[in-house]
């Protein structure tokens, strides 16, 4: 059975994937899959969490494309609905973190920043709510009415996160950690 | 190269080998995952919300527009009866949240004397007619009568005036003319105001089509005198009539009197309404009931002016004039009612004061 490609043309196809076939989701998954990780990656900040979200968005995704409006850039609303999974799973996680007790937190996922160097050490070592609005600024392109959207915050909110990220990200690259 | 560059340069990882098969294995075993769906762009909301807001904006505008510059025409003059065709039929709990207006103060000493042995039972048939920009405009709808009558309303002696033309009838108090109980009867409504010494309880029953709309609205107010002397009913012209019969007009004479209006509406109208009554001159007027020697009476009602010719021997309204020629340049057409006295028949005619 040979899968109908899927792309930015997507039409056929759709119908395929909303029907549940394996292949057709093969294909989408080929198109898309890497791009969407490294979204999930970089707003989760583990390969776990990250690989935990694709596979959910594309498990989740036959039943969500019969609410797709074909409206628009098919992989921007593929990238909006996965940062929606992933900040699901960042809330998700912190909610953890709060039951935890303090000895858990060295447990987390999150590797050292002496592991990694430069700037991507510093983004790491950003809270996740400041590291959110940061990825979907300034790596993903959204507009802060559309991160606003997306985590549920005013606009005025994305941009002071904003701010607060890129202060923070400059003093951890000043103090030379 | 930019900032943004750099970050976007920051190495990911990528996914392990296995992921699509754990998705398809997920799929096949029937995991189900319901993922949030944005339905609409946000950009397309926003251009909704600017949209939205833009024609909010010229809404707002062309509505201050219009009531900056238009002026108020003769529609705006009809008695309240006429604004129960196209009023919206809010329940009164929510009129009660409402603001009422506030009643205007009078302008005179409130009539507190009156000669009320001068009043007489009777039948005064009037005619109207309207005359706009010059040219004849309508007759009004035909003569009007007005028959006052004696009779008694709980143990105490009344004024019945009634008008079958009006379908309505007012009960008034002989001895301080102060009405008691007003009704009117018409096509889609009734109105009931029950009169205490200081205060109204009003009964108004509306039943617009269907069906389900009717409701009936209550509602009670303390009256702004305190029951020191008369009170007209807004409803009634004719609980004026019956009035000027009573007064004891004389040069320079003034005074005025409060007229109520609704009560359940208050939220429309003022409950009440001061009018300011004075006498500007005398004048012999010929009317089709004949000729009369007359006061000539002013009548303020807020900016509302008209003018009363009454028989200075018998006290009766001979005629009536409102005219929108105050010189103030609000109306857009110059118009002027006038009621004239065509017939009437009395019992017995007062005595000269």
């Amino acid at each position: 059975m040979s899968a109908a490609p899927v792309g930015e043309g997507f039409g056929a196809s759709v119908d395929a994937v909303r029907a549940g076939s394996p292949d057709a989701l093969a294909a989408l998954y080929g198109e898309y899959g890497r791009a969407l990780y490294r979204l999930a990656y970089r707003l989760t900040g583990t390969r776990e969490d990250a690989e935990d979200v694709v596979h959910d968005v594309f498990v989740g995704l036959p039943e969500a494309l019969g609410r797709y409006e074909e409206r628009g850039r098919f992989a921007s609303w593929l990238k909006r609905v996965t940062a929606r999974v992933a900040l699901m799973r960042l809330r998700a996680r912190n909610r953890r973190r709060e039951v935890a007790l303090d000895s858990a937190a060295g447990e987390t996922e999150q590797p050292a920043p002496s592991e990694r160097d430069g700037l991507e050490a510093a983004v790491n070592t950003l809270p996740d709510h400041l590291r959110a609005v940061l990825v979907l600024k300034e790596i993903e392109g959204y507009a802060h009415a559309e991160i606003a959207e997306l985590l549920g915050i005013s606009e005025g909110a994305s941009r002071v996160r904003l701010t607060r990220a890129l202060k923070r990200l400059r003093n951890e690259l000043e103090s030379g950690r | 190269m930019t900032w943004q560059d750099e970050l976007r340069k920051i190495p990911a990882p990528e996914p392990s080998q296995d992921l699509l098969e754990r998705i398809l294995a997920s799929r096949a075993a029937g995991r189900r995952v319901v993922l949030r769906v944005p339905a609409r762009s946000v950009g397309s909301r926003r251009t909704v919300r600017y949209t939205a807001a833009a024609a909010t904006l010229a809404g707002v505008a062309w509505l201050g527009w219009t009531v900056l510059t238009t002026r108020p025409g003769v529609e705006s003059e009809l008695p309240p009866v006429w604004a129960i065709g196209g009023m919206p039929f809010i329940p009164s709990t929510a009129f009660g949240q409402e603001r009422v207006p506030p009643t205007r103060s009078p302008r005179y000493p409130l009539i507190a004397q009156i000669q009320e042995t001068r009043v007489r039972a009777g039948r005064w048939t009037y005619e109207g007619s309207t005359i706009a920009d010059g040219v004849f405009t309508t007759s009004q709808g035909g003569p009007r009568t007005i028959v006052l009558a004696a009779g008694n309303f709980e143990g105490r002696p009344a004024w019945i005036v009634t008008s079958p033309e009006m379908l309505d009838t007012v009960l008034v108090d002989q001895s301080t003319l102060r009405p008691l109980r007003y009704e009117r009867h018409m096509r889609r409504a009734d109105l009931v105001q029950q009169y205490s010494r200081d205060s109204i309880a009003e009964t108004l029953y509306l039943a617009p089509p269907p069906k389900e709309r009717e409701r009936t609205l209550r509602g009670a107010t303390v009256t702004p005198d305190s029951g020191i002397g008369p009170m007209l009913v807004s409803w009634s012209p004719h609980s004026l009539d019956v009035l000027v019969q009573a007064l004891p007009l004389s040069r320079a004479w003034r005074g005025s009197v409060y007229s109520a209006n609704w009560v359940t509406m208050a939220t429309r109208f003022p409950m009440f309404t001061a009018l300011d009554l004075r006498v500007t001159g005398s004048e012999h007027i010929t009317v089709p009931a004949g000729t009369f020697d007359c006061w000539r009476v002013e009548v303020r009602e807020g900016d509302d002016k008209s003018m009363l010719w009454v028989s200075k021997d018998r006290g009766w309204l001979v005629m009536k004039r409102r005219t929108s020629s105050d010189g103030s340049g609000k109306w857009r057409t110059e118009w002027l009612h006038e009621t004239r006295l065509v017939a009437f028949d009395t019992l017995t005619t007062p005595p000269a004061p």
